[in-house]
């Protein structure tokens, strides 16, 4: 069908012309403040990786990181919640269509393989040290992408929600199989694995022939696929097109999220409820926060805790602070409030969601190397986090009021 | 009737100065009044709305509410109307009950007070299983009603309905003019913005009829006959003979 090849292109080239727009802004450094933070990370990082102890179980954390990355890929497709009423009826046509979208999420999904190696790096070393070369790591990965890749094609043929999350998470100790392979932790059987992988991966294709595909779960997919695209951008810059999801979070609202009713905090009512329930701030706020808090236990000198506290916290604080233009409503306009207390809400909502994270890090601190260090930690912690909330953080969202 | 509650006086206005959509609009309601703007798509109620909310300002004429203007106080001004949007206009963040909440807060609202009133209206709009719910898995009916029961929530001296009806069940039409009715009687004004003739012409104490930016008729329902000239018309019958009239001319 050449209408729909040309339906391929023209949605790959209207997705890569308006990504490139902000890769573009990006790149040329406009927003180099996080990349800085990003390249001061990735030092410490580094730093980091050298005090590991031999008897690290490096093998096993890669192999699982490994499998549940690659687990996760299922193809990009670039459809749209039209195409449920104007591609469904034709969808037995869309072969190549698939096929496309299968190559075209190889292709990307290898790159960032390829790019989540070099973040790896400093740990690969330790394997590479024996032999000097990337490619008995990298052929078996990329062959072990594509095989879940054509499989995922295949899964999204399901209609039931729990079949889809099974057939994950047999993909999921398949890929964990080889790579421990690939890693050493076990001894390596490579006849065995491509003979299973091949049996599966044509069962798969025989029983998909069967079946139509689960469009509500395809176009789930592939919301999710732009939401997570449009979340690194976030990360630099504001977009249009940054979908959020909603957690209800049951079990926080007798807690955290119950707020006391007071008048003077309307604000704070709003923004702390809003920013807990929105996934893709909250998910990485809490990354953040535990990632940086595990960073603690590791015995360094005073100023790289000290460093390493301020990048977190000025990489959570960037993340959350992003959200402040998109979270304004047509009511903010119509409520007998002062516009300063929406100011003044927002800010207090970063001030408590930043202390809880040098708290937290505080605490860790305190514990494994010492009252005087944690308590100087989060002193300098809350002493930078005032400043930077109620001067730095202010000066820039007043532009939008 | 007592004292003017809103008064629109020769307003000029719009979304760019060189563009007026409205053309020296006034409009005057007083305290236990229900006046109804009524006119066809892009007649300019919309736009008068937006003027008296205060989210657009008039390039010429004043708007005043309890004789104060908006900007001596915006605050104040705010408080003293409330607002229920012809489209839904909800946080995704927020559940029924929070949001409830949240404009309570947002008016001051004594927390018990604020409780007892939740819980009547929820009562009312038959809206008590969803207060934990999230407002976009609603239907258009129940998000109509939850801006409803926001509006209501507060006691302002104005409410200003537009196009309140849309998506309403016939038991939440009726619900809504009730209590409508019963903050007139308790002193509000109110100023609907409706297509529904009907309802209008049963529930409104005057009505403006505006068309192309300009209000071409004002008045009670005898007024509007005989300034037309149609004894016995209905609204509907005077609503269309006058608009086709002025589109020819």
């Amino acid at each position: 069908m050449a209408d729909l090849n040309q339906l391929w292109k023209k949605r790959l080239w209207g997705f890569w012309e308006d990504a490139m727009r902000y890769l573009r802004i990006i790149v040329m450094g406009y927003v180099y403040f996080p990349i800085l933070l990003l390249i001061g990370l990735a030092f410490l990082y580094q730093y980091l990786t050298r005090q590991l102890p031999s008897s690290f179980p490096l093998g096993w954390i890669l192999s699982f990181f490994l499998a549940w990355l690659l687990a996760r890929s299922r193809p990009r497709t670039f459809l749209e919640e039209a195409d449920l009423i104007f591609l469904r009826p034709v969808h037995h046509q869309m072969g190549t269509y698939f096929r496309k979208a299968v190559i075209y999420s190889f292709f990307i999904y290898s790159i960032q393989l390829l790019a989540f190696l070099a973040l790896l790096s400093p740990l690969l070393g330790i394997y590479l040290a024996g032999s000097g070369q990337i490619l008995p790591f990298l052929i078996p990965l990329l062959v072990l992408l594509l095989w879940n890749l054509i499989l995922a094609r295949q899964e999204m043929r399901a209609q039931q929600p729990l079949l889809l999350f099974g057939y994950k998470m047999i993909r999921f100790l398949l890929n964990l199989i080889v790579c421990l392979q690939i890693f050493q932790v076990i001894p390596l059987y490579w006849v065995v694995d491509l003979t299973v992988l091949f049996i599966i991966a044509f069962l798969s294709w025989r029983k998909g022939k069967e079946e139509n595909y689960n469009w509500t779960f395809l176009l789930q997919v592939e919301r999710k696929k732009k939401t997570s695209f449009y979340s690194y951008i976030h990360w630099f810059m504001e977009t249009p097109e940054q979908q959020t999801t909603m957690a209800h979070r049951r079990n926080l609202r007798f807690q955290f999220l119950r707020l006391p009713y007071q008048p003077r905090s309307t604000y704070f009512y709003f923004y702390l409820k809003s920013l807990v329930r929105e996934k893709e701030v909250f998910y990485p706020y809490i990354r953040l926060t535990m990632i940086s808090t595990a960073l603690m236990f590791w015995h360094v000198p005073l100023y790289i805790s000290l460093l390493i506290s301020v990048l977190a916290l000025l990489l959570n604080g960037f993340q959350l602070y992003q959200v402040w233009p998109r979270l304004d409503s047509f009511w903010f306009h119509l409520y007998p409030l002062p516009l300063r207390s929406r100011e003044d809400g927002f800010l207090r909502t970063l001030f408590v969601l930043l202390t809880i994270h040098i708290t937290a890090m505080s605490i860790v601190t305190l514990w494994s190397q010492g009252f005087g260090k944690g308590g100087l930690l989060w002193l300098v912690g809350m002493f930078f986090l005032a400043g930077w909330v109620y001067v730095g953080i202010r000066k820039k969202i007043r532009i939008h009021l | 009737m007592g004292h003017p509650v809103l008064q629109v006086q020769e307003i000029t206005g719009g979304y760019m100065k060189g563009k007026p959509v409205l053309h020296r609009v006034s409009i005057d309601i007083q305290s236990h009044e229900m006046v109804g703007l009524i006119g066809l798509n892009g007649a300019g109620k919309s736009t008068t709305i937006k003027h008296i909310l205060g989210l657009l300002d008039p390039f010429e004429g004043t708007i005043l509410l309890g004789g104060m203007k908006r900007k001596d106080s915006p605050a104040e001004y705010a408080s003293r109307m409330s607002y229920i949007p012809e489209t839904p206009l909800f946080y995704e963040h927020l559940t029924l009950w929070e949001h409830l909440e949240l404009t309570a807060m947002a008016y001051q609202l004594n927390q018990s007070d604020f409780e007892k009133r939740a819980k009547e209206l929820l009562q009312e709009f038959r809206m008590e299983r969803m207060v934990n719910w999230f407002p976009s898995t609603f239907s258009k009916g129940m998000k109509q009603k939850l801006m409803i029961i926001n509006a209501f929530l507060t006691d302002p001296a104005l409410y200003i309905v537009d196009e309140p009806f849309v998506g309403l069940d016939p038991r939440g039409i009726q619900s809504l003019l009730q209590m409508l009715e019963k903050k007139k009687r308790e002193g509000a004004s109110i100023l609907m913005s409706t297509h529904i003739l009907a309802t209008a012409e049963q529930y409104c104490d005057r009505l403006i009829l505006l068309h192309e930016g300009r209000v071409v008729l004002r008045g009670t329902l005898a007024d509007l006959r005989q300034q037309t000239g149609m004894e016995r018309a209905s609204l509907e019958d005077i609503f269309l003979t006058v608009t086709e009239v002025q589109r020819n001319g």
